[in-house]
């Protein structure tokens, strides 16, 4: 058995979760090899598939390729796997051999159910974001690092950035709206708020449908998977799709003026009320004790 | 031009999955609550606003679910909509069931230049399918693609990448993987295409199990039960200037955390 951790540069996982992923790796391993392989350089997912495909075809025996969780780690999983005759399992929860066999738990139907599955095949890809601590193990892993350049197969034309929406990624602090603000005015009220945090400003799935803030902020089962601290969920009802986006360590703050939201069971702390009333206030207190200004 | 349009389907969220959990329970489920996914729509208005404005376009739908589901999509009136029937590929393998949408696209809509798919194709995926498919159809795949508009050499797509918005020019044949987005929201049909679809002749392709399809078993499905609280929620009480002073208090302490 032999296990490939593949890291490349769009994966939406930070330094100290893809070290937990190669540890992970490691702990899976018992006797089996495992290997770190860095992609780097000016390439895209569809040539990082084809050259990792070509790379691990030249190993005989049977193969797990790990990656992180992520749009396109799945998409180079699932194109390495058909490339290889493999199979891709897509973004696991959990991974465990029983024999010569890999079990793997995945979710379905917007997270509200958990497969389990059992991969026989040569080589099986899966993405991962290891939950809680992988624990000590003596296997080490090897760290390859491959400097790719492959044109892309389209002409590609970066667009400005600067929507004005801090982003989610890796902050320690997310303020999030959904549904329930009614339209795009609250947005304005939660970026000053995470501006005066200096937090990152997410959204549900309903409210990027309305526009209210783009799709690169959208947190949950299709969305982004964040690790804040602090998730500030405002208009957010709490269904499984949305909060399967955040990590089962983060401290939820929720304020709805649904007293029966499902979001009100999930919470450490709760705010009953109208955010109309509320976030103005809470804006004007933060913008003048703020850590950033 | 020619699209060909993917719609998987899923059980409309609003309805609770069944208790007593199985393949056979989901697959009813799923037939008895079927509704477009929210990238299924997003697909279907990139390929009807493309009509709108280049009257030469002709979309086929491959509609992978439910007579009801095939029918509501023939409310927008595609030019060709064709059931696909999965039933014999395991939905939970993502390389099969991209296997056999490659086989279908061969089979009913070869001469596509632009094949559009919700980025997450159905309740089991989330993101495997299209790009497995775009292996098997041979065509390179562009993944959360929030518009298309024609351009003099092919058509210009702008899509989410990790490092920001992007906008590509396509000149040859592709995949794209369309997600939610203000831009490409469903608009509503018809009432007289409505009606017509409730009659419309609904010709159904079989897929066959590609052979890997044996090679990942389910062990087992249950339901997801949400982690037990380790602390107790606190309330946040008084009138809307102790709360928003309460709430600026906890935020504050997370941030100096």
């Amino acid at each position: 058995m032999r296990i490939t951790v593949v890291l490349h540069p769009w994966h939406e996982m930070d330094t100290e979760e893809c070290d937990r992923l190669v540890r992970q790796a490691c702990t899976l391993a018992g006797q089996a090899t495992v290997a770190v392989w860095v992609y780097q350089g000016d390439t895209h997912p569809a040539a990082v598939s084809a050259r990792l495909a070509d790379s691990l075809a030249q190993f005989a025996e049977k193969q797990l390729v790990l990656l992180p969780t992520g749009t396109d780690s799945e998409a180079i999983a699932a194109m390495a796997a058909a490339r290889m005759g493999g199979i891709s399992l897509g973004r696991c929860s959990a991974l465990q051999f029983v024999g010569d066999a890999l079990i793997a738990q995945r979710a379905a139907f917007g997270g509200r159910v958990a497969l389990s599955l059992r991969s026989q095949a040569q080589v099986t890809f899966a993405t991962l974001r290891p939950q809680g601590d992988p624990g000590s193990t003596s296997a080490t892993a090897q760290t390859l690092e491959i400097v790719a350049h492959d044109p892309a197969p389209f002409e590609v034309q970066a667009l400005p950035a600067g929507t004005g929406h801090p982003r989610i990624e890796g902050s320690p602090l997310v303020v999030s709206g959904g549904r329930g603000m009614g339209g795009p005015e609250g947005f304005e009220w939660l970026t000053r708020i995470a501006l005066a945090l200096g937090a990152g400003l997410g959204g549900s799935l309903p409210a990027v449908d309305a526009g209210w803030v783009p799709v690169s902020h959208q947190v949950g089962q299709s969305g982004k998977f964040v690790t804040p601290k602090l998730y500030f969920a405002v208009g957010i009802s709490g269904t499984m799709q949305h909060m399967a986006g955040v990590s089962a360590g983060t401290r939820i703050v929720a304020l709805n003026n649904d007293p029966n939201a499902d979001i009100f069971s999930r919470c450490d702390f709760a705010v009953h009320g109208d955010w109309r009333e509320i976030l103005p206030l809470l804006t004007l207190l933060l913008e003048n004790q703020s850590p950033v200004n | 031009m020619e699209i060909a349009l993917f719609i998987s389907g899923v059980a409309d969220p609003k309805w609770p999955v069944p208790q007593a959990l199985s393949v056979a329970s989901l697959q009813a489920h799923t037939a008895q609550f079927a509704a477009l996914s929210p990238f299924d729509e997003a697909a279907l208005e990139l390929a009807l606003a493309m009509r709108d404005r280049e009257s030469d376009t002709h979309i086929t739908a491959l509609v992978c679910g439910p007579e009801s589901l095939a029918r509501r999509v023939a409310g927008w009136r595609p030019d060709t909509l064709h059931r696909i029937d999965l039933q014999a590929v395991p939905s939970w393998h993502c390389s099969a069931v991209s296997d056999a949408l490659a086989q279908a696209l061969q089979a009913l809509a070869p001469a596509a230049s632009i094949m559009l798919i919700g980025r997450e194709f159905g309740d089991f995926d989330d993101g495997s399918v299209p790009a497995g498919l775009s292996f098997y159809a041979n065509t390179p795949y562009i993944s959360l693609v929030l518009s298309l508009q024609s351009a003099p050499s092919g058509w210009s797509v702008m899509h989410q990448s990790a490092n920001g918005m992007e906008h590509v020019q396509i000149s040859s044949r592709a995949l794209l993987g369309a997600t939610n987005d203000p831009g490409n929201r469903l608009r509503h049909p018809l009432m007289k295409n409505v009606m017509m679809a409730k009659s419309i002749k609904l010709p159904i392709w079989r897929a066959t199990a590609p052979p890997s399809a044996a090679h990942v078993p389910l062990e087992g499905v249950h339901a997801v039960v949400e982690p037990p609280r380790s602390s107790a929620c606190e309330w946040l009480e008084g009138t809307a200037e102790q709360k928003a002073a309460s709430l600026a208090r906890v935020l504050m302490s997370g941030v100096q955390a």
